[in-house]
């Protein structure tokens, strides 16, 4: 397994406040990589420098060997990263059809004359993107509802679509900001199935952000834990979920103390 | 009929006409931004028709070409408002919402200003004797008719292909466009100028179906009619500036009889619509529907 993602001391500063500070890490290809934290830890602003949308104050992000720092947004995108929103940020006003027809459009050659004009070539590429982003309807059970607005969705729906969405991208590293924010335990595990299914069936790499500690347990070979910027720990589920820092941060110094001491104060794996 | 056409033939060309400035704003407002350029770039386009049809300097094409010099004017604003309008579009983009209204505002005061500086241009007085295509105002139609119907075409064409969609993306959200892997300062910058391009040609049109022109053509009073038309009509519709530019130009008319208290109606038309009808006429179309 080599590095398809790999980040070198990351750092940035917003004014007086180093939101994150000095963080390295790196993703293998193939695997669930979790990065938790509590509130206010950084882990969106980490997840916005990866993705272009927040330019580091120092530091290096590399994506399948090359550097990928300072690049645009769309640029990041099209190098094959796709990302979700921790408050889901859908095409509102668009069909759900077109949410996901959109991000493979990305890798179309015709121009806006050729779309006007109807080129063969335009024809040929709007046939093949409605054919995929069909297929990845599928994939998340909307295909009844496609041509509806994707703001009308219930909530379930929307944050299937908003996955579906960053698929279409054809990525080879997908990058999840809370996906269960705001969902119940059976749902949850609903969703971690489901993301097990997609890095299957698309051969994908996946990054995830998460709250919700019992489910990264379940779901990441390897997390990643920050704590006002900084990166207090990484390593296995099993490693991560006793390390007298993480559960500080989670549950306090007291809780700390108990588990320095071994006894058995650890973050609980269980939904 | 022939009355009707002696009356209200001028109306009729000037709705189409109107629609099309409309129109130049639509596409704009597709990819998400809220442009009042066109107005400069329909004003810079009637000058340079203007000056292409009497300047001296032109005497010969115009001798040499005959007809085919009105085409010429079209092609020659078209291209000056291209290459004007990514010149302005790029540094202007960056901008978001109501300070990309702004600065294009800025933009067409600033263009009124350096055109009445400019004595090609004619100063305060502007072109007049603008040699006219046709004899009559009525057969102008034949200039904005194929030019809207070519419009809304391309406007339907764009609605239902990649690159519309791409517009309508940043439109939705342009961070989360971006990160889905679409251009986004190259879809507004081409949004902005498809719109500025065809003021341009709507400008070059306009002179001569006008005969004279001025600085008074690009005021930010006209500016602000042009969006009007869009966001009565209804901005999210492709009928919409069509719609709103036949409401807007033909109600001081239907009005007339008022005499002055026409023009408190007209003002009162415009505020009830939109309170009342925020996806404008188009958007009371599309309710019944669903």
């Amino acid at each position: 397994m080599s590095a398809l993602l790999e980040v070198r001391s990351l750092s940035k500063a917003f004014g007086g406040l180093l939101a994150v500070s000095d963080v390295s890490l790196s993703v293998e290809q193939g695997e669930i990589f979790g990065l938790i934290g509590p509130n206010g830890a950084g882990k969106t602003t980490f997840f916005n420098m990866l993705t272009g949308m927040t330019r580091p104050t120092s530091g290096e992000v590399l994506f399948a060997g090359g550097a990928i720092t300072g690049l645009r947004p769309e640029q990041v995108a099209r190098l094959g990263v796709a990302r979700t929103f921790q408050n889901i940020r859908l095409f509102a006003g668009l069909s759900v059809f077109d949410n996901v027809r959109i991000p493979r459009q990305s890798r179309e050659r015709s121009g806006l004359w050729g779309n006007i004009l109807g080129s063969p070539l335009a024809s040929r590429e709007e046939r093949e993107t409605s054919e995929a982003a069909w297929e990845l309807l599928k994939l998340v059970n909307l295909t009844d509802r496609a041509m509806r607005p994707a703001g009308s969705l219930p909530y379930g729906d929307r944050r299937r679509l908003e996955i579906a969405r960053a698929l279409a991208l054809a990525p080879r590293l997908l990058l999840l900001d809370e996906p269960a924010a705001g969902m119940n335990p059976s749902e949850k595990a609903g969703l971690a199935d489901f993301i097990r299914q997609v890095r299957e069936t698309f051969d994908l790499t996946v990054l995830l952000i998460e709250h919700n500690v019992p489910m990264v347990m379940g779901l990441c070979s390897r997390i990643a834990v920050l704590n006002f910027g900084e990166r207090i720990a990484m390593g296995t589920p099993e490693e991560v979920q006793c390390d007298p820092k993480v559960v500080e941060a989670y549950l306090g110094a007291q809780k700390r103390d108990a588990a320095a001491a071994g006894e058995g104060a650890c973050l609980h794996s269980t939904m | 009929m022939a009355a009707f056409f002696d009356l209200y033939g001028f109306l009729c060309i000037m709705i189409l006409q109107q629609a099309l400035l409309g129109y130049s704003l639509y596409f704009p407002l597709m990819a998400g931004q809220l442009s009042l350029a066109s107005i400069g770039f329909y004003s810079l386009g009637g000058y340079v028709a203007a000056i292409m049809g009497t300047h001296p300097a032109f005497e010969a094409w115009r001798a040499t070409l005959g007809w085919l010099m009105i085409p010429l004017e079209w092609l020659a604003a078209l291209l000056l408002s291209v290459v004007l309008a990514v010149a302005v579009g790029l540094p202007a983009l960056r901008l978001r919402g109501i300070y990309l209204a702004l600065a294009t505002i800025a933009f067409v005061q600033v263009l009124n200003v350096v055109v009445l500086n400019m004595p090609i241009a004619g100063g305060a007085v502007g072109i007049f004797g603008i040699p006219q295509a046709f004899e009559s105002r009525f057969a102008y139609i034949w200039f904005f008719g194929p030019l809207l119907l070519l419009t809304i075409l391309f406007t339907l064409r764009l609605e239902r292909s990649a690159a519309g969609r791409n517009f309508m993306a940043v439109r939705e959200d342009e961070l989360a466009a971006g990160a889905m892997g679409v251009r986004t300062t190259a879809n507004k910058v081409l949004a902005f100028v498809i719109g500025c391009a065809l003021a341009g040609v709507v400008g070059a049109m306009s002179a001569p179906f006008l005969n004279t022109w001025n600085a008074r053509q690009g005021t930010f009073d006209a500016g602000v009619a042009c969006l009007a038309y869009v966001l009565i009509g209804g901005s999210r519709s492709k009928w919409g500036p069509l719609l709103g530019a036949a409401l807007l130009v033909a109600l001081p008319e239907v009005l007339r009889p008022l005499k002055d208290s026409r023009l408190i109606l007209n003002g009162m038309v415009l505020v009830l619509a939109c309170v009342y009808m925020p996806r404008g006429i188009a958007g009371l179309f599309a309710g019944r529907r669903a």
